[in-house]
């Protein structure tokens, strides 16, 4: 560190320079507002938004999120002239592997890729780029001896890369009954695919389906939809980050359906469950949920529940969250009650894990975190400006298993999508403040509220 | 050449004053359970106990700490009603914050033989797990207080 401290270094700040969160904003809103690729169309949305009498529109925003492992980015590499051995914690190890070869000049089977225990991946480890082995293995080459090279937390932080910033701008329609009618998306950010070789298979028609995936293929019964889709191009490095495209397609698909359930005067647990009617998996675990929380039952004075249900990875999520806001608009989460249908379980404590770390996860996101830039830098580098949750916070998790004889689904992800739309919806229901953007910070409780 | 106590016993390391008794534990004296998490004390992952006191070593020196006895995870018996009580409960998963976690917990309980979950919040808050292990955490301090896991 001492050393480093010495380095006077000249940076070259390339294309990214100016980079910022504000004029990123700007141009999604700006894009939201013409048309892009069309990632689902069913009848014709826009022509009957055209004659609806009432529409209902809003704009949802989420930031770039760091993965913020508890260990940061490190790799050990011993590189000889005809062999060469590798050592780190990897989701990615073909991937790793051949990027080391690459570099250090060797074929691949000259490598032995030991794979450590990990302290938390979460996609970061998992990185097509392969930037932490790289580095390493460049070091190595320079240094000519055994290195292992660790980055500093605010490194770690600073250099991406990063689940994408999201806006989306969505337009719908009611019918005679309150239900929606028609439904228009339009989703703006970066693909996380394009420009890896995962390409070819999961950019179709432009579209990046890890962009659209839990939105483009809702469940919900709406028979005028359509969903576009704007790819953004720009210099902030973007990955996967636990549950994907669905870690914002969540917090976007369960607000907005919440708002339309209060403009059609209806429980949003009722809602949900009408138009979930062909769905009997997302209907189990939706009404499991909303029964072992006490959906509807009286709560004490101050005390609101928002649900939110969600499917990814094969399996089927509902969460009720049990939140309070405080005089000085703290928003509390008290309790959170889980239901998961992930197909033939073999061990229901790891289920119940998965479910605890992944609602503690999406907490964070739904609360705390977010990567801005400005001048084409992250401001955030340690844990006092981009904080997760802590044990304080933390709310009492009770899991319910939905038994079933389904090919089993995942456990890892699936539990961090619903809770930032429960959050969401049971803060709206507490007091009448509808925010729409990630993190739920109390400036942005006191804005919704003031708005009324 | 500076004098430790760590661990029960006399150790003698040839650092500066002023290095981070973090890297003195992992590097120079092979304790690798102190982890290196953020750097500043914002995590709680190199948690060790100076005389009987929770710290974060990576914002301690080896000076500070001259004369002092350091624990470290390595040096919780694996019998003690906390590690026991860590098994039980399973409360780790990937595993990084976790001898930072026991750290924390056996000095609160040290403190406190048995902490309300207010005491929890107090003594706790400051050791991060991205994992969110924080609800079996809790329950398995209270396990290890001898309440068998139920709520104060």
């Amino acid at each position: 560190m001492k050393g480093r401290d010495q380095l006077q270094v000249v940076w070259e700040e390339g294309e990214g320079a100016k980079v910022s969160t504000s004029s990123m904003a700007k141009e999604y809103a700006r894009l939201a507002a013409t048309p892009g690729l069309v990632a689902r169309k069913d009848e014709d949305a826009p022509a009957v938004l055209a004659r609806a009498s009432r529409v209902l529109e809003a704009e949802y925003d989420v930031p770039y999120l760091a993965h913020a492992t508890m260990e940061p980015l490190n790799c050990f590499v011993d590189l000889k002239g005809d062999s060469c051995l590798i050592r780190t914690g990897s989701q990615f190890q073909t991937v790793d592997r051949a990027a080391a070869a690459r570099v250090a000049g060797l074929k691949p089977e000259q490598i032995t890729f030991e794979t450590t225990f990990l302290g938390g991946g979460f996609g970061r480890r998992a990185c097509p780029a392969s930037d932490f082995v790289i580095d390493a293995v460049q070091v190595a080459k320079a240094v000519k001896a055994p290195v292992k090279v660790i980055r500093t937390r605010d490194d770690d932080m600073r250099a991406g890369f990063y689940r994408p910033m999201f806006h989306d701008r969505i337009r719908a329609c009611l019918d005679g009954n309150g239900y929606p009618l028609a439904w228009h998306q339009r989703i703006v950010g970066q693909s996380i695919i394009a420009g890896t070789p995962f390409e070819s298979a999961m950019v179709k028609n432009g579209i990046d389906e890890t962009s659209v995936e839990g939105a483009a293929d809702t469940p919900y019964a709406i028979p005028n939809l359509l969903v576009e889709l704007h790819t953004t191009r720009n210099s902030v490095p973007v990955l996967w980050w636990r549950s994907v495209g669905h870690s914002h397609t969540a917090f976007v698909m369960e607000s907005f359906l919440d708002e339309l359930a209060h403009a059609a005067g209806k429980d949003p647990f009722q809602y949900r469950r009408d138009l979930l009617t062909k769905h009997p998996r997302h209907l189990k675990a939706l009404e499991t949920a909303a029964e072992k929380a006490g959906w509807g039952k009286p709560l004490p004075a101050g005390r609101g529940m928002g649900i939110a249900v969600h499917e990814s990875f094969g399996s089927f999520i509902a969460q009720v969250a049990e939140v309070s806001l405080g005089a000085k608009g703290e928003l509390r989460i008290h309790r959170v009650v889980c239901a998961i249908d992930c197909g033939r379980i073999v061990n229901p404590d790891t289920i119940m894990a998965q479910m605890e770390s992944g609602i503690t996860f999406g907490l964070s996101a739904a609360l705390y975190g977010a990567i801005t830039l400005k001048d084409g830098r992250v401001q955030q580098g340690n844990f006092h400006d981009y904080p997760i949750v802590r044990m304080a916070a933390m709310p009492e998790v009770e899991v319910h298993i939905v038994p079933s004889d389904e090919p089993p689904g995942g456990v890892g992800e699936p539990g961090v999508p619903p809770i930032a739309p429960a959050v969401a919806n049971a803060l709206f229901a507490v007091s009448g403040a509808r925010v729409r953007s990630l993190p739920i910070t109390p400036e942005k409780i006191a804005a919704a509220l003031k708005k009324g | 050449m500076i004098v430790l106590h760590v661990n029960g016993k006399e150790r003698r390391v040839d650092v500066t004053p002023d290095t981070p008794l973090l890297w003195v534990l992992r590097e120079k004296l092979g304790l690798t359970g102190s982890k290196f998490g953020c750097g500043e004390g914002l995590c709680g992952a190199c948690t060790v106990h100076v005389d009987g006191v929770a710290q974060r070593s990576c914002v301690t020196t080896v000076g500070e700490v001259r004369g002092k006895k350091v624990v470290t995870i390595e040096g919780i018996p694996e019998s003690h009603p906390v590690k026991k009580a860590w098994l039980a409960q399973d409360v780790s998963q990937c595993g990084y914050c976790q001898p930072g976690q026991i750290m924390g917990a056996v000095a609160l309980l040290k403190k406190k033989p048995r902490p309300t979950d207010a005491d929890i919040d107090t003594a706790m808050s400051g050791n991060l797990c991205r994992c969110g292990t924080y609800g079996r955490i809790r329950r398995a301090i209270h396990a290890a207080a001898g309440k068998g896991g139920k709520k104060s």
